[in-house]
């Protein structure tokens, strides 16, 4: 067990410094060091302007978030792994040569990532949180310790509940949209009709804010029961059988005829449609974190009073809406068009083409929360402000990583450019939400900026291919 | 009439020389064997002359086609069977075939993968995702693609390397007769029993340098087998 334990630890390692480059990976820790040190020395600034439980909330979602994606990316990991390193395979995904039971193998596969993801990415969080409260001169309302433990169980819980849900998935996809959709609609009753706070279902939240035995506990608890019932009800699904499947590319490529991409973009949705994952992709990786993006939105604007949360909410579609692209590059590597007559600019336009299809899912999300909130006013600027975010992100991330999102946007200086053109205009533009519902309009501007990064892309990564 | 007309080609990867000033021509209808041992710089040679690398000096021309100006036209007209198999993921071996062939905008292109698919006798895998097939099934379909555009000349690196020996029977008649047929092949292999049989000429490679080039009947006259000759120059100057 300990053997295992420790291997599973090296083949982490191992796989994080073959991703990003050995000096860069080594680098990480550090540089959430000083990302956490320069964000907690604004603490003062922060406890003027935001409630204790903004700040708690904001903490919490944080690594509630970073949990759920951790877990998330179990969903698809191998399929990602895959096209970065060829045919991959990890000790959990190996069980049927061990002489140990799946359900074992994958206890010490959750552990791991709990230990892992500590060391490397709560602690030097914590530490440069330590290091700042020593300078600062305001006292923190919430001990370092406490700050720890309730970070690494929001980790815990984030991790804990999508491996609970990828376990309901893997019996059957449909009881989890109904769960999924009755959790929703409960959600809406109760903030309708009662007055329950909502994010006292995240237990680890009311922990930092007053800490007792029993919060702990039901803490631990729902861990607990989320990991015992995905551990016992584990179900991996070995792909070892042959998949067949009509043929499709002609009715796909049919429907597309209004572009000139159909074909590629015929291959991009059977990608979609038959890789592992399938729908759960769509659930976990857009819609869930668009719901909770929202949550938080709301939560945040009842305490300013002046942002409007619909536009608010559209500018961070917008910009988390670009994952689709992610998606749509990570199945097949480029060089299976190495050898056929294809440019690379067809590819990166095909993309785009599917790209904006999807992204109407994006539009939809925006469009209900629209109609649920009685918003209908503000819904125009909305849309403006989503798409022409989403394009804007979409072209930042074409120029900068062209085929290849999924592996040079964890490399540090390519991601530190990414932030430096993304940011910026997202900060104005929610700047401008808040103090206006015209002003918000200049987003449009992005729009043109947008084709350009596009043309340029093109043109920059043909000749980059080309090179090689 | 020159089909390949090489002239001082040279790819350096990081400092190391993978291709080391190599010049050769290969006529039309010629079956040419590019013979050496792993790593000898031999599908580094057929990805520069298919314009999927840039090499880092010298000339070459396809077709009368410059490979480094035009590499998308290159491609258009010759097949190519890459050294590793690599049809896409989540589309059937038929979709396969499908996309390559609009991509090369084929003309009666169902009656093509059709016969593929009876010719390499795995029909009943027509509609298994390719992630799926097995490595010979996706060796077949590879072997299909490169050559359902009935392309002037085929770069086909180790395209037997999988194949079950009723397929590599069939594959190895194809080809003597496409190049029967005033056709073009290009092949890159290690197992010298398949030049052997295959080649009209051929050339060694070794550590980046073509060590030898020429008809393979010289070497049949001096009354020696391709292995025993290939040791020989390979031991030869592996000692020098």
């Amino acid at each position: 067990m300990l053997e295992l334990f420790k291997n599973m630890m090296k083949e982490e390692w191992r796989l994080h410094s073959s991703l990003y480059g050995g000096l860069l990976f080594a680098l990480f820790p550090i540089f959430i060091f000083i990302a956490s040190f320069f964000i907690s020395i604004l603490y003062p600034i922060f406890e003027r302007i935001f409630s204790r439980n903004i700040i708690v909330f904001l903490l919490n979602s944080l690594f509630l978030l970073i949990g759920m994606s951790v877990g998330g990316f179990g969903l698809f990991s191998r399929e990602v792994l895959n096209r970065r390193f060829g045919q991959v395979s990890f000790i959990a995904y190996s069980v049927r040569t061990l002489p140990v039971s799946e359900k074992i193998v994958f206890l010490n596969f959750y552990i791991k990532d709990i230990i892992y993801y500590l060391i490397f990415w709560i602690l030097p969080f914590i530490a440069g949180f330590t290091v700042s409260s020593l300078i600062i001169s305001t006292t923190l309302f919430f001990s370092i310790p406490l700050l720890l433990l309730t970070s690494l169980i929001s980790f815990m819980i984030g991790l804990s509940l999508i491996f609970l849900l990828s376990t309901i998935y893997a019996h059957s996809p449909k009881i989890l949209v109904i769960i999924l959709t009755s959790f929703f609609l409960l959600a809406l009753f109760v903030r309708s009709f009662f007055e329950f706070d909502l994010k006292k279902l995240i237990p680890s939240y009311t922990l930092l804010l007053d800490f007792s035995i029993e919060k702990f506990l039901i803490s631990i608890g729902l861990i607990l029961f989320c990991t015992t019932f995905s551990i016992l009800f584990l179900k991996i699904d070995y792909p070892m059988r042959k998949r067949h499947y009509a043929n499709e590319l002609r009715k796909l490529t049919r429907l597309f005829k209004f572009t000139k991409y159909s074909l590629f973009m015929a291959k991009d949705f059977l990608d979609l449609k038959r890789s592992e994952g399938g729908l759960g992709k769509i659930i976990f990786s857009l819609i869930l974190p668009l719901l909770f993006s929202w949550f938080l939105v709301s939560f945040l604007s009842q305490f300013i009073l002046q942002v409007n949360s619909l536009l608010i909410f559209s500018i961070l579609v917008g910009i988390f809406s670009s994952t689709i692209y992610n998606w749509l590059t990570e199945y097949d590597p480029p060089n299976l068009y190495f050898f056929l007559p294809v440019e690379i600019s067809v590819l990166i336009r095909s993309k785009i083409w599917s790209y904006l299809i999807i992204d109407t899912l994006s539009a939809l999300i925006l469009l209900t929360i629209a109609v649920y909130t009685n918003q209908f006013l503000f819904l125009p600027i909305a849309l403006i402000l989503f798409v022409s975010l989403s394009l804007y992100t979409l072209s930042v991330t074409i120029y900068l990583t062209g085929l290849y999102p999924n592996i040079l946007l964890y490399n540090a200086k390519i991601f530190f450019e990414y932030v430096i053109l993304i940011l910026p205009a997202s900060l104005i533009l929610i700047f401008l939400s808040i103090i206006s519902s015209i002003l918000p309009l200049i987003a449009a501007s992005l729009i043109p900026i947008s084709m350009i990064l596009i043309k340029m892309s093109c043109r920059k990564w043909e000749k980059w291919f080309r090179s090689i | 009439m020159y089909v390949v007309e090489v002239e001082n080609l040279t790819k350096i990867f990081n400092g190391l020389v993978a291709v080391d000033s190599v010049s050769f021509k290969v006529s039309r209808g010629e079956f040419f064997g590019l013979l050496g041992p792993n790593g000898a710089g031999k599908t580094t040679i057929i990805r520069m002359l298919t314009g999927q690398l840039k090499p880092t000096r010298g000339k070459a021309k396809v077709l009368g086609i410059n490979v480094v100006r035009n590499p998308i036209k290159v491609r258009e007209v010759v097949g190519i069977i890459p050294e590793q198999e690599v049809p896409p993921s989540f589309l059937t071996a038929e979709e396969y075939l499908e996309f390559v062939g609009k991509i090369r905008k084929i003309e009666n292109l169902e009656e093509r993968c059709d016969w593929w698919f009876k010719f390499l006798e795995f029909e009943d895998q027509r509609n298994v995702l390719c992630k799926d097939l097995s490595r010979g099934t996706r060796q077949k379909l590879m072997f299909a693609q490169a050559f359902i555009h009935e392309p002037e000349i085929a770069f086909i690196d180790e395209p037997l390397i999988n194949l079950d020996p009723i397929i590599q029977r069939k594959v190895k008649d194809f080809l003597k007769n496409y190049v029967r047929s005033g056709h073009t092949v290009f092949l890159c292999t290690h197992v010298l029993n398949i030049a052997e049989e295959l080649c009209s000429r051929i050339g060694i490679i070794d550590r980046g340098k073509i060590i030898y080039d020429g008809p393979l009947s010289e070497i049949r006259k001096r009354d020696e087998r391709l292995e025993s000759f290939f040791i020989k120059l390979l031991g030869g100057a592996m000692n020098a």
